[in-house]
């Protein structure tokens, strides 16, 4: 039986190669005839766009500018127009030359029609390209349909819904995303990044969800009122998220409060690094740190930083991060409330605080005078010594090689004293 | 004419109609795989029009990522590489950069180029590595750390770099790889609409003799090598990830998250163990274990590939260097699939068990021994006569333009999506097509053949390939 299927094969090869060589030829030569079409278009657009910066031209209002494209916008299929309108790619004006002439063509009740709920996948691009377009038409259906759009379970038309919004730029389009933060199906950061870029104030929309029962836009509106200044008592309203039982409000609250530079932060904040949750504990170790960093006072400062460097013997290893990357923040002046983790019991403290004291460059200011011959304060040494015994011969021996200290005798006795002799060699 | 004996014709013609049979089933996959890339290239292209960039790029909310460069003996590839990270257009992102234990100016050229100073780092040891030597952080670049380690292979530098991660998705990368400015960009906008699901991510990179050009102020778009060798295995690797990876993603059974450009949510990586260094590569190993880790443990989840030219990568100018190359890869492919053989067939794992498992041991791992017993089988037919020499080039031709077609897809593909080849750049890959069979396909059969005895020996060797020699920089003339 095989070998008649064998047989039966053969005289149909001769076919067979014809068939297949001639499919490729075709393929190959409309890849190249697509891509040369493709090329004139894109040369048509360029020498528009040329003529465009031109600056008597650039001076002109959108509609007459747009009618300077028209022209080769007819040159171009309707549908492949209307597709242009969403394609971040494109200049804005380019964009807009697109929309305005495929409502044209269009006409704006097909496409409302096309921005309404879609099934099938060419339906759902031609609903984008619709929702794109009708920014510029501006019908007073356009937020209900945007709004059906965010909460559209595909997350291509959810998300260029939420670039129109943000687009569209106006209260009601803040308001829809603020809904779409807790309904919609596109992840909440999603939609949060384009709150962010609003350019009218959204806190009056933003603080009433201070207060709303669901965790997720409590935490929101305290996220996204970071950037606001603390007028008609925000920050008071955010003072209570501190405690809130959810712990992702927590954290947005303590950093929120922080970024508004608010007076209470620094008591919030101590008391939130006991927290239970350790991304708490780590955002209260940071808000300290930006209250720290701004204070002129020294001695605020260094209690800031001994607060912080209790931190340093956390039983999280995300918590010990953020400590140490907060003392090095702190600067070198908050050195001695570092130093006095060297005697905790917390082997995680101690080797944590010789980390900070080396990144500070505590140690390399000490070695370098020892290698001067000046001899360094009793204290200075003591930091050094038992930082380097907590750090052992890998913190030695890159201290040698930061500083590059010849292993002069002092330097070499205090390694030796320390039993980190090869450190030094 | 050689007369043969009846029970040899009789072998002979059930071998001919095997490799037809073989040919049919290899056509029928490579339709239904092309018409699978193209729903998928088109919802990709789309997406990718529509994607608001400057939003992500924009946001405090954007997923922060680790990049993690392992590298080894790489003294001319290393800065360049980590300067084309840490230029990365994207919010929040860490380089750790690993040396394992290079021999040659690897680590001094980093130190050098990056103002590099040792420090003393207390970092969590997650999984377990060879010893660290030093730490070393950049006075210029605090993105920067540099851990220089003892040589313990690709698997345990990314282990080690993982240990010094602080970001949930990590990036994991090759040293000899030089990555475009939206690389992260690119990938993370497609996770971040699905960060819960997406566990790992893949995307297009191509081949170049001369990687390094991406990253200079010059750099045009891709183009093709000049370089026979180099724009054969650039051709490979467009229609591997446009076509069939794309493919397989929208099956979601993508099984191989390259070596080269991978992104792997790093809580995954943990719980799996971390990239194993008992395989002589670590890429294709993890895709198949966090696939079998997600699927017994009935968790949703999606590993994509994306079709983004976003990197180019070294690729061997010489034959031997990449067959010596090519059979390491059969190698990994044969030592996995025989690790994973309980997957095969089996419902449980689904797709993956029933397409993914079974595509790659029949048609990766049986690949070259079908290839030869093929060529073998059609001369011996018509050097005996049981196959006419006109039928017999008529096949070859057949062939010829049918593996030419999935190339001549992918190009398209591709071309349609990102424009960024020149036209005569596109014709030449499309000439490429039907003259693969003759001059490429050889080398890879031949590279699958030691592979798989390499295999078979249980050989773990890298067998990382000399690097190809550089074009002298043009003198400068001074005026």
């Amino acid at each position: 039986m095989d070998a008649t299927l064998a047989s039966r094969v053969e005289p149909l090869l001769g076919q067979g190669f014809a068939a297949v060589a001639s499919l490729w030829l075709a393929m190959s030569a409309w890849v190249v005839v697509d891509r040369v079409r493709h090329d004139r278009r894109q040369g048509r657009l360029r020498s528009i766009q040329r003529a465009l910066s031109d600056p008597t031209l650039e001076a002109l209002p959108p509609i007459e500018r747009a009618a300077a494209v028209r022209d080769m916008l007819t040159r171009l299929p309707t549908l492949v127009v209307y597709r242009m309108t969403g394609d971040v790619d494109l200049a804005p004006w380019v964009r807009e030359s697109c929309a305005r002439y495929a409502l044209e063509q269009i006409g704006l009740q097909r496409m409302l029609h096309d921005a309404t709920p879609h099934r099938g996948a060419k339906r759902k691009w031609r609903r984008i390209s619709a929702l794109h377009a009708l920014v510029y038409a501006r019908p007073d259906s356009i937020h209900a349909l945007l709004r059906a759009a965010l909460a559209d379970a595909d997350a291509d038309v959810a998300s260029a819904a939420a670039s129109v919004l943000l687009r569209i730029g106006d209260e009601r389009a803040a308001e829809i995303l603020i809904g779409g933060l807790r309904s919609a199906r596109l992840p909440a950061s999603r939609i949060a990044a384009r709150l962010e870029r609003f350019t009218i104030p959204i806190d009056d929309l933003l603080r009433p969800l201070l207060t709303s029962p669901r965790a997720e836009a409590r935490y929101w509106a305290a996220t996204l009122l970071r950037n606001q200044h603390d007028h008609s008592g925000l920050a008071a309203a955010i003072v209570p998220l501190v405690d809130d039982a959810d712990a992702p409000v927590r954290k947005a609250a303590l950093l929120t409060l922080a970024a508004m530079q608010s007076p209470d932060v620094a008591r919030l904040a101590s008391w939130r690094l006991t927290d239970p949750v350790p991304y708490v504990r780590s955002a209260a170790i940071n808000a300290l740190a930006q209250t720290g960093e701004r204070t002129p006072d020294r001695t605020r400062r260094q209690a800031i930083a001994a607060g912080i460097a209790a931190s340093l013997a956390d039983r999280d290893w995300s918590v010990r991060t953020a400590a140490k990357d907060a003392l090095a923040r702190l600067g070198p002046a908050t050195w001695r409330a570092v130093a006095a983790e060297l005697s905790s019991s917390d082997a995680f403290a101690r080797n944590g605080a010789a980390e900070v004291l080396q990144n500070l460059g505590v140690l390399d200011w000490t070695l370098r005078g020892i290698a001067s011959g000046v001899r360094p304060s009793d204290e200075a040494l003591d930091v050094l010594k038992r930082a380097l015994r907590e750090g052992g011969v890998a913190m030695a021996d890159a201290a040698m090689l930061r500083t590059k200290t010849e292993p002069i005798p002092d330097v070499h006795e205090l390694l030796r004293s320390l039993e980190l002799e090869g450190a030094a060699s | 004419m050689i007369q043969p004996t009846p029970g040899m014709v009789s072998i002979l013609e059930t071998s001919v109609t095997v490799t037809f049979v073989y040919a049919a089933v290899l056509a029928t996959y490579a339709l239904v795989m092309g018409c699978l890339a193209i729903v998928e290239a088109a919802q990709r292209r789309r997406e990718d029009q529509a994607e608001d960039y400057e939003s992500v790029l924009e946001s405090p909310f954007s997923i922060p990522v680790s990049i993690i460069a392992p590298s080894f003996n790489e003294e001319v590839m290393a800065v360049p590489v980590l300067r084309s990270l840490l230029a990365q257009a994207y919010p929040t992102t860490e380089v750790i950069a690993v040396d394992d234990g290079s021999t040659d100016g690897t680590l001094a050229a980093m130190i050098e180029a990056f103002d590099l100073e040792p420090r003393r780092v207390f970092y969590r040891t997650t999984l377990g590595t060879k010893p660290v030597r030093m730490v070393y952080k950049s006075r210029t670049e605090p993105r920067l750390t540099v851990v220089s380690k003892d040589n313990g292979g690709k698997a345990d530098a990314l282990n080690c770099g993982i240990n010094f991660a602080r970001y949930r998705f990590l990036c994991c990368v090759d040293g000899d790889t030089m990555f475009a400015p939206d690389a992260v960009l690119k990938a993370m906008a497609v996770i971040s609409r699905d960060p819960a699901r997406i566990v790992g991510a893949a995307s297009l990179f191509g081949i170049s003799l001369t990687p390094e050009t991406i990253g200079e102020p010059s750099y045009a778009g891709p183009t093709m090598n000049g370089h026979l060798l180099g724009d054969f295995q650039h051709l490979d690797m467009m229609r591997a990830f446009v076509d069939y990876r794309a493919a397989w993603s929208r099956l979601e059974c993508m099984m191989c998250v390259s070596g080269g450009y991978g992104i792997w949510r790093r809580d995954v990586v943990v719980e799996v163990g971390g990239f194993s260094p008992n395989f002589t590569c670590e890429d294709i190993e993890m895709t198949f274990r966090v696939h079998e880790h997600m699927l017994r443990q009935k968790r949703p989840y999606r590993i994509v590939s994306l079709p983004s030219l976003i990197a180019q990568t070294e690729g061997p100018s010489k034959i031997k260097s990449l067959i010596s190359q090519r059979a390491r890869w059969q190698r990994v492919t044969l030592e996995t699939i025989w690790e994973y053989r309980r997957m095969f067939l089996r419902p449980k794992y689904r797709k993956v068990g029933m397409l993914g498992v079974p595509y790659y041991a029949i048609f990766e791992c049986l690949a070259p021994l079908f290839q030869i017993l093929s060529i073998v089988t059609l001369a011996l037919a018509g050097l005996y006569g049981i196959i006419g020499w006109q039928p017999y080039l008529a096949f070859l031709g057949m062939m010829a333009f049918g593996t030419a077609i999935p190339t001549t897809l992918s190009v398209w593909l591709h071309d349609k999506g990102y424009r960024d080849y020149r036209v005569r750049d596109l014709v030449h890959m499309l000439l490429l097509g039907p003259v693969d069979l003759f001059l490429y396909r050889p080398i890879l059969m031949w590279a699958g053949m030691v592979g798989t005895i390499e295999f078979l020996r249980g050989d773990k060797a890298w067998n990382k390939f000399e690097r190809n020699v550089r074009r002298p920089a043009p003198a400068t003339v001074s005026a």
